[in-house]
């Protein structure tokens, strides 16, 4: 899980361009959405591309993310349950 | 149409030193056929969070539209306009190679959402909070003008007192190939972003005044000649290239006239792409404000000038279809 | 005091057909032109779309075009539209000699680009495939279709997504009032591409379905292409040439909800700016306004907030209302010329086009129109056309009364 983790906060940075961070400026319980990070609804939609083109995930419904994505570990607890890849 | 236009202040982005007039004394000189802008420092203009999910092109726009406003005495304008003739190259650019590198899946959101043109226009909105006209023309080399042209007559006629216009392009690597290709007639190609603060309020900071702006869609050229007078337009600032086939229309112009104008020229300087009129306005601009021409703008001239600076007139052709014509008054 | 501005013509083609004729009567028969895709290869099949029938190679020949033109859906379909706009206004070439013409697209020839772009991108730009993306950007669309309608005086193009025609309508109305043109045939034109299809895709706003605008379980757009322009004039010069004249564009407003790229703030700030300043331009109060054609594009989003932004205007006594984005799906940059088109014919022949694919309210006095209604005192519509970013525009089209004596 910590590998996961890992990847997963590079993977996040990389796609959500977030340039002055590195993985150790994240925390994995922090939330991403409103308070924490920051992130919004479009940043929402490129972790579903992630997780699909990453993990073979697809969700169809974008309301399916907000659980899913409310901190990295909770996307890690996801992911290593329904991975496709 | 008893209301008058005038300059508050301009920001450039471009192969010249960004949000800056350096150029004006020392102007960087290229060799190359295609020069990028020199992007300026976006601390203190952009927020992080928000600027990481800018491309060049959004950067460059928003840091001219906020230095801009900066320097000027409106903080919320009435109007946001701007002309781009590309749009946002980068990001279509890039969904285009993922559409065919990686087919119909797992494509980014996020550069189809800052792929449309009029991401520039409400982007600047957006961090202004400004609820008011927003608009955006993509008319190839006069969409600067089309946008003058917008806020120009409503300003003229009181439905806004001031507004915010400008242009930008941006011209990646793999475009620059392309417009060799399709575009025999530029000559260096570059990229602009200008931002510009109309307002219709007299002032001691105001720049210049804008008297007179029209478009023109295949003109007679000598009916387009006859519409200049040698006291008003006497010093023409053109967008010629050194590109015999872009050029030529402007000479034509010239014969056609019934006196020989001073003529200027700025695409030496800035080079050349869809918004490089925005360059010539602000050129033009900085001359009347400045009260004096730089030596190397010099176009075809036997002697220097030595009239008065009390009008800059800016002749721009796209393609010898679409002309433009603005006139600037020195305040 | 400036003119006012008279709409003397009008063109269409979409989904719906060609033409005026063949629009009202799939409006009167309540028959949606949205089906499956077929003009463009798409993995994306499951998406019903509002087509424009004819293929490129139809559309061609019947205009006697050839190259490059002949591979430029969206300047193909603007020709029709404006062709048809013109003769129905009876320019002639002197009249238009001295007319603006303006048309909105974002697409521009980006179908084009699409099927070239490998085979360019791949070769590094040294295929001779890379002059096909020449006449492709929103300016040249533009000015392949004026110069195949008639000699103007001053030609542009807005570029607002899904509200570039209403703009393109309303920079015309401008430049009338402000003396600059007397005449302007304005509207917009936009063909369907991989690009944007892929594009709304992404943003997972798209619906499997028909699209259900202003229903409880609406899931999204279909999109749809098409084109539309109307002939614009100042009242001097429609009663001097003795003009037919379909209505009044009696009042407009483009503002901006200045929010977010792609979401609409939660009460509809630029929806309800733009819809109060039109009315104010107009001269009308709420209670004046008989019909609203909506943006209603079917997401969860856009017709949650519009309909908020009217409630704030109308409270819960809404004019009648319908989006026609289910029979000739989203136009995108053409939806504000076509549906302004579909609103002037509203107008002449006395109806209120039908908000299909509804069947259960948002909310409980938000019932659109679903059936026939009397539609004899329709005097004023508006009609809101809403982009991404936040450009929202309302146009306020009005019957024309002949003034006796």
């Amino acid at each position: 899980m910590e590998n996961l983790i890992l990847q997963l906060k590079n993977q996040i940075i990389e796609v959500l361009n977030l340039e002055d961070m590195t993985a150790e400026d994240i925390d994995a319980e922090a939330p991403l959405f409103g308070d924490g990070l920051g992130l919004d609804s479009i940043d929402a939609l490129e972790l579903i591309v992630l997780l699909e083109r990453e993990y073979g995930i697809k969700l169809s419904n974008p309301a399916e993310g907000k659980q899913i994505f409310k901190s990295i570990a909770s996307i890690a607890d996801y992911v290593s349950k329904n991975r496709k890849k | 149409m008893a209301n008058r236009c005038f300059i508050n202040s301009l920001a450039q982005v471009s192969c010249q030193k960004p949000l800056s007039d350096e150029w004006f004394d020392s102007p960087c000189l290229y060799s190359e056929d295609y020069v990028r802008a020199q992007d300026p420092d976006t601390k203190g203009l952009i927020v992080p969070s928000e600027a990481r999910r800018m491309s060049k092109i959004l950067k460059r726009t928003v840091s001219t539209a906020i230095t801009a406003l900066n320097n000027s005495e409106i903080k919320n304008p009435d109007a946001i306009i701007t002309g781009t003739g590309m749009g946002c190259m980068e990001n279509s650019e890039k969904f285009l190679i993922d559409l065919s590198r990686f087919g119909e899946n797992c494509l980014k959101p996020t550069l189809f959402m800052q792929s449309t043109h009029n991401t520039i226009s409400s982007l600047i909105a957006i961090i202004l909070k400004c609820h008011g006209y927003n608009n955006t023309y993509s008319h190839k080399g006069i969409s600067f003008e089309s946008s003058l042209l917008d806020a120009w007559i409503q300003m003229k006629s009181g439905m806004i007192r001031n507004a915010l216009i400008g242009a930008h392009d941006e011209v990646t690597p793999f475009m620059d190939l392309v417009l060799e290709r399709t575009h025999p007639e530029y000559s260096l190609v570059s990229e602009a972003s200008v931002s510009v603060v109309l307002t219709n309020s007299m002032s001691s900071n105001n720049i210049c005044e804008v008297v007179e702006i029209k478009l023109f869609h295949r003109p007679d050229i000598k009916e387009l000649a006859h519409l200049l007078d040698k006291n008003t337009d006497n010093v023409l600032l053109l967008g010629v290239n050194g590109n015999t086939l872009n050029d030529k229309p402007y000479e034509n112009f010239l014969k056609a006239l019934s006196y020989k104008p001073h003529t200027l020229q700025y695409k030496n300087i800035f080079g050349e792409n869809f918004s490089a009129s925005a360059l010539g306005f602000y050129v033009g601009a900085k001359i009347l404000e400045k009260q004096m021409i730089p030596p190397f703008l010099s176009w075809n001239n036997e002697n220097g000038y030595t009239g008065n600076l009390e009008y800059i007139t800016i002749l721009n052709q796209s393609d010898d279809t679409t002309w433009s014509m603005i006139r600037l008054k020195r305040v | 005091m400036a003119d006012k501005v008279f709409v003397t013509g009008a063109g269409i083609i979409s989904a719906l057909g060609i033409g005026q004729e063949a629009t009202l009567q799939a409006l009167l028969n309540g028959e949606s032109g949205i089906g499956k895709i077929t003009h463009i290869q798409t993995e994306h099949e499951e998406f019903p779309v509002g087509e424009v029938a004819l293929s490129n190679a139809e559309m061609s020949r019947m205009l006697n075009v050839g190259y490059p033109i002949d591979g430029l859906r969206t300047v193909l379909m603007g020709i029709i539209a404006a062709k048809e706009a013109i003769k129905s206004a009876g320019l002639t070439e002197k009249e238009l000699r001295k007319a603006a013409f303006i048309s909105g697209t974002t697409v521009g020839g980006m179908d084009k680009t699409e099927r070239h772009f490998k085979t360019v991108f791949n070769s590094n730009v040294e295929t001779d495939d890379s002059l096909e993306l020449k006449y492709n950007d929103c300016g040249y669309s533009t000015e392949l279709i004026a110069d195949n309608i008639g000699k103007f005086n001053l030609v542009t193009t807005t570029s607002t997504a899904c509200s570039s025609a209403a703009n393109a309508i309303i920079l015309g109305a401008n430049l009338i009032k402000a003396g600059v043109i007397d005449i302007a045939v304005v509207g917009g034109s936009e063909a369907l591409t991989k690009f944007h299809l892929n594009g709304f895709n992404t943003l997972m706003i798209l619906d499997k379905e028909n699209c259900r605008p202003f229903d409880k379980e609406r899931m999204g757009i279909n999109l749809g292409e098409g084109a539309a322009y109307i002939v614009l004039e100042s009242e001097t010069s429609a009663k001097a040439r003795g003009a037919s004249i379909l209505g009044e564009l009696r009042g407009y407003a483009n503002t901006c909800d200045a929010f977010h790229q792609t979401a609409t703030s939660e009460n509809g700030e630029g929806a309800y700016l733009a819809m109060r300043k039109a009315m104010d331009m107009a001269h009308l109060s709420p209670q004046d306004i008989d019909y609203i054609n909506a943006h209603g594009t079917g997401t969860p989003n856009n017709d949650e907030t519009e309909l908020a932004a009217m409630q704030r205007i109308w409270d819960y006594e809404l004019p009648k209302f319908s989006s026609t984005k289910a029979f000739t799906g989203h136009t995108t940059s053409a939806s504000g010329s076509i549906e302004a088109v579909i609103c002037l014919l509203a107008l002449q022949h006395g109806f209120l086009p039908k908000n299909l694919g509804w069947h259960n309210p948002m909310k409980e006095d938000a019932i659109p129109v679903i059936e026939d209604v009397d539609s004899s005192n329709v005097k004023n519509i508006i009609n809101n056309s809403f982009g991404f970013g936040g450009n929202d525009s309302t146009l306020i089209f009005s019957e024309f009364i002949k003034e006796n004596g």
